[in-house]
């Protein structure tokens, strides 16, 4: 490997091993709400000093490997083994102790996570894998996360035990929060496809609508939500009937609103951007062999633009899924019911219960999108 | 220059209007308040309220920009190119983390108030500025950086002289992005205890007072878009050359 | 050659595992223009970017005016070198005279003396200063842009100037107007200049002497009337073109080197001037059929040109 290769190596790897150096593995605490003690990542109950070297030999393992393969291998297997750590430690923690203990994890476990997770995606990067491998080898790591959970091998860390206690709110922030994505993605696609390809066929059109979307996108959240209470709440007090509906000043109504509309101007600009990018050379020669408007659209300048169009629908499905954490504020319900209460009791634990889950998504949702890009530019690179 | 800066120029004398006569929009709020309910937000003056969600949202604008663009300028140069991947990555990675969860992680770090909501500002903003600048910079056509060096430029003049002025335009839109972002990151950031507009949406919501929720959502609303529109204006003048041109 | 301008000797540069360039050596007497020729990928300019070391050489030397380049720092031999790059690269945010005035100003030349010189060369290219100084490079044309670009590596009053491509993508009216001016230039200030070119035609135009290059070395370097003459077997042949070089050879010479003497009278309908070439004269006599042509200055005859000379200068056997 050159030397600039290992250089970058040293920059996901000296973190990774700084963190766990100077931060705890896990923090243990002797009750929910009390302050914890760190436990560093070598200590003799909840650490393990061989472990430990063994991590920190992976890790360098990563700066001094030939080959990017054996990087990406090193790199996974640091983290399978600090995964471990942390499972094995809170075990033994909790062995000694009253059940009200808790052992969440430390700084030092995020960060080395972090990192290493980056080494990996770099490793993966540099080998020049297409999208559809990256995601077929993310699915082994994931199935053994699966795997670790179901077993209860992680069942002593604090987070699962938010999760066992609230495990009925997390089921239904995760159906709410997946309603709230899509009930504001397939309108906001039904809009804003056609509103992009009227931006492209009409300039008029397009002087008005895309300043107004960008009106829309560039007011706060909150004040989004807060202003679709107002006509919404009015709306169900004049027709009772709608709130069998769902309608209301209060709930998912508003959010998936708010979502739909916000999701409105990457969907259309993208689209308006994707079709106005195709060559004229390749329209003129689609009209030229005598092709009518719409099949020139269906058969040329669709499948051109397609690429930008998805990667318009990438950054909507992102931020919706983001921003539908906001929606818990008015009652919307999702991940964010789990942070914001986790906010209000200062419980770390249950704030991170419902952020990974949406950045989880955000993530699965970007790779899958990525492999679709990547699936459909592929005739146009060539 | 006047038809750059026109519309926000009107839109932020509405806003102080509102903001120092909140009194004018009574006849609109007694449509939505409960018979009973406070019209007005009285705790604190609006106006001291948006000058703390400015200054909260400036102070972490100003940190963003210039760490976005020093990590910007360092991941382009020569030397740091191989911090690009890893630069880039976590730049992906911070876009998959919702405002909200950056505030929320902020908060056990940090305490309640100002601080969480300087951090989340912060990083948040960060990333824009740091997306634009590398694609600004790198965007700076192959003939003029050859030009640049073939004619003896040293680094630090072709940065200055040449390619940081070329990247302007570009950079101009992420510091707007960045500042859209977090003029909306900010009013969450009142659910966390930070003094700004998002306080009386927050109000409102505890209280179910939907008079103080369409106050705090309109002025709030206002205020992004004004600074939307002066940042927008800022950067058709760039494009137009007039910042830029030596 | 003693006090050549800028001496080569046995560069090499690889790019990984290729090599670019291959222990290439040459000299460029002052006052000379050098063309190196060939395909793209030869390393040709690369060759040319090492020589101001926009490229650092792997092994080998470049000598500027007897010193090594390495002994200078790259920027300040960058200064003191003219350099026209393939796609011009004008400042797009500076105006045309700031452009030109930029090397100037790093050297710290005083106000009044850069305004001098901006207007000087504006003028030398055939620009009105006050009308196309204030103007942005956008604003001109291709053509306009590439005056501008040399005119720019000119503004420091270089010995040297380097060139790659430096008409390319151009149309040939406007390209061959170029070629014409910047001969004109370059006699006038005494420059020394190489040149990058894959036209073989722009060489045989401007240069004094051809370097043919293939796969990283010169495989010959000689004037073009001798490269069409006497060319290596293989690649040069193939490269040169011999199928009109007969032609080609016309080219390089003037008519005023073969006109003879006759009477004063007023110029008849069918005449060349002394500085057009013989390629020019004998196309003019082909089609009209005729032995010789009145050779023509100021509307009087002041000699002739015959047929038979010129068929002489085309053929095989002449030097």
């Amino acid at each position: 490997m050159s030397a600039p290769a290992r250089r970058a190596a040293l920059v996901y790897a000296g973190p990774a091993l700084g963190g766990l150096a100077l931060l705890p593995l896990l923090d243990f605490r002797a009750n929910r709400i009390v302050g914890g003690d760190g436990v560093m990542a070598w200590a003799a109950t909840g650490g393990s000093a061989y472990a430990t070297a063994l991590l920190a030999a992976l890790a360098l393992g990563t700066i001094l490997s030939g080959s990017q393969v054996l990087r990406l291998a090193l790199a996974l297997a640091a983290l399978a083994l600090l995964g471990w750590m942390a499972g094995q430690g809170a075990e033994a923690l909790m062995a000694e102790t009253s059940e009200f203990a808790r052992v969440s994890l430390g700084g030092g476990f995020w960060i080395a996570a972090a990192f290493l997770a980056l080494a990996a995606a770099d490793a993966a990067a540099r080998i020049g894998l297409r999208a559809m491998v990256r995601i077929a080898l993310l699915a082994g790591p994931v199935a053994a996360l699966a795997l670790a959970l179901q077993t209860g091998f992680f069942d002593d860390l604090s987070i699962l035990r938010e999760y066992d206690a609230n495990r009925d709110v997390f089921d239904a922030a995760l159906a709410g929060h997946l309603r709230l994505v899509l009930g504001a993605l397939v309108p906001a696609l039904l809009i804003g496809l056609p509103l992009g390809w009227l931006c492209f066929a009409c300039p008029r059109a397009r002087a008005v609508i895309l300043p107004v979307l960008n009106i829309l996108q560039t007011t706060p959240s909150i004040a989004m939500f807060g202003l679709l209470m107002v006509p919404l709440g009015a709306l169900a007090r004049s027709y009772p009937g709608l709130r069998d509906w769902g309608v209301g000043g209060i709930g998912a109504a508003p959010a998936i609103v708010a979502l739909a509309l916000y999701a409105l101007l990457p969907i259309a600009a993208n689209t308006y951007a994707g079709l106005s990018g195709v060559p004229a050379a390749m329209r003129e020669a689609g009209r030229g062999m005598g092709l009518s408007p719409a099949r020139l659209l269906a058969q040329v300048e669709l499948p051109l633009a397609l690429p930008v169009i998805l990667t318009g629908i990438r950054i909507t499905v992102v931020q919706t899924i983001g921003l539908a954490a906001v929606a818990a504020l008015i009652g919307g319900g999702g991940f964010g019911t789990l942070v914001f209460r986790g906010m209000g009791q200062a419980a770390m634990d249950l704030v991170l219960l419902g952020t990974l889950p949406i950045v989880a998504l955000a993530i699965a949702a970007s790779l899958a999108f990525d492999a679709m890009i990547e699936a459909t530019a592929r005739g146009e690179a060539a | 220059m006047r038809r750059y800066f026109l519309a926000p120029l009107v839109l932020a004398a509405l806003l102080v209007v509102l903001l120092l006569r909140p009194e004018l929009m009574t006849p609109l709020l007694r449509l939505l308040a409960e018979p009973g309910q406070d019209l007005i937000y009285d705790r604190k003056p609006l106006m001291t309220l948006a000058l703390w969600h400015l200054a909260l949202v400036g102070a972490a604008g100003l940190v963003a920009t210039v760490i976005g663009l020093a990590l910007g300028i360092l991941v382009t140069r020569p030397g740091g190119a191989e911090f690009m991947t890893l630069a880039r990555m976590a730049s992906n990675l911070g876009q998959t983390f919702p405002p909200i969860a950056v505030l929320a992680v902020a908060v056990p770090l940090l305490g309640f108030g100002f601080e969480p909501t300087f951090l989340a500002l912060c990083v948040y903003g960060l990333l824009p500025v740091f997306e634009t600048t590398v694609a600004g910079l790198r965007g700076v056509s192959a003939p003029v950086r050859e030009a640049a060096r073939g004619m003896g430029l040293s680094g630090v003049q072709r940065l200055w002289r040449v390619e940081l002025p070329l990247a302007m335009p570009v950079i101009l839109t992420g510091i707007r992005l960045s500042t859209v972002i977090n003029i909306g990151t900010a009013t969450i950031g009142s659910t966390v205890g930070a003094v700004g507009l998002g306080e009386v949406i927050v109000a409102g919501l505890q209280s179910g007072n939907t008079a103080f929720v369409a106050q705090g959502a309109a002025l709030v609303a206002l205020m992004a878009i004004c600074a939307e529109t002066a940042l927008r204006g800022l950067g058709r003048l760039a494009d137009s050359g007039a910042l830029t041109r030596a | 050659m003693k006090g050549a301008m800028i001496r080569v000797e046995a560069l090499t540069r690889r790019f990984g595992d290729a090599v670019a360039v291959d222990a290439i050596g040459f000299e460029v007497a002052r006052g000379e223009v050098l063309a190196l020729v060939g395909t793209s990928g030869c390393g040709k300019s690369t060759t040319l970017r090492m020589i101001n070391r926009l490229i650092e050489p792997d092994k080998g030397r470049v000598e500027i005016a007897g010193r090594d380049a390495r002994e200078m720092a790259p920027d300040a031999l960058r200064r003191g070198i003219g350099y026209v790059i393939q796609g011009v690269g004008l400042f797009p945010h500076w105006t045309v005279a700031r452009n030109i005035s930029t090397v100037p100003r790093l050297l710290g030349w005083d106000r009044s003396r850069i305004a001098a010189r901006v207007d000087e060369l504006l003028e030398l290219f055939g620009f009105d200063p006050a009308e196309a100084g204030p103007k942005y490079p956008a604003a001109l044309s291709g053509g306009q842009q590439q005056r501008i670009g040399v005119a720019r590596a000119m503004a420091a009053e270089p010995e040297i100037l380097l060139m790659d491509e430096p008409f390319g993508a151009l149309d040939p009216v406007t390209r061959a107007r170029l070629q014409d001016e910047f001969t004109a230039i370059r006699r006038r200030s005494g420059l020394t200049a190489i040149i990058v070119t894959h036209d073989m035609d722009e060489a045989f135009r401007l240069a004094d002497r051809i370097a043919v290059m293939d796969a990283g070395r010169i495989l010959q370097i000689d004037t073009p009337e001798r490269l069409l003459r006497g060319p290596r077997e293989g690649f040069v042949r193939q490269f040169v073109g011999l199928d009109d070089r007969a032609l080609r050879i016309l080219s390089l010479h003037r008519v005023r080197e073969l006109a003879r003497p006759a009477p004063d009278a007023p110029a008849p309908a069918q005449w060349v001037a002394p500085d057009d070439t013989l390629r020019e004269a004998a196309s003019r006599l082909i089609w009209e059929g005729g032995e010789a042509l009145a050779v023509v200055e100021a509307d009087r005859v002041t000699g002739e040109i015959r047929a038979e000379d010129i068929w002489r200068v085309g053929t095989r056997g002449a030097a």
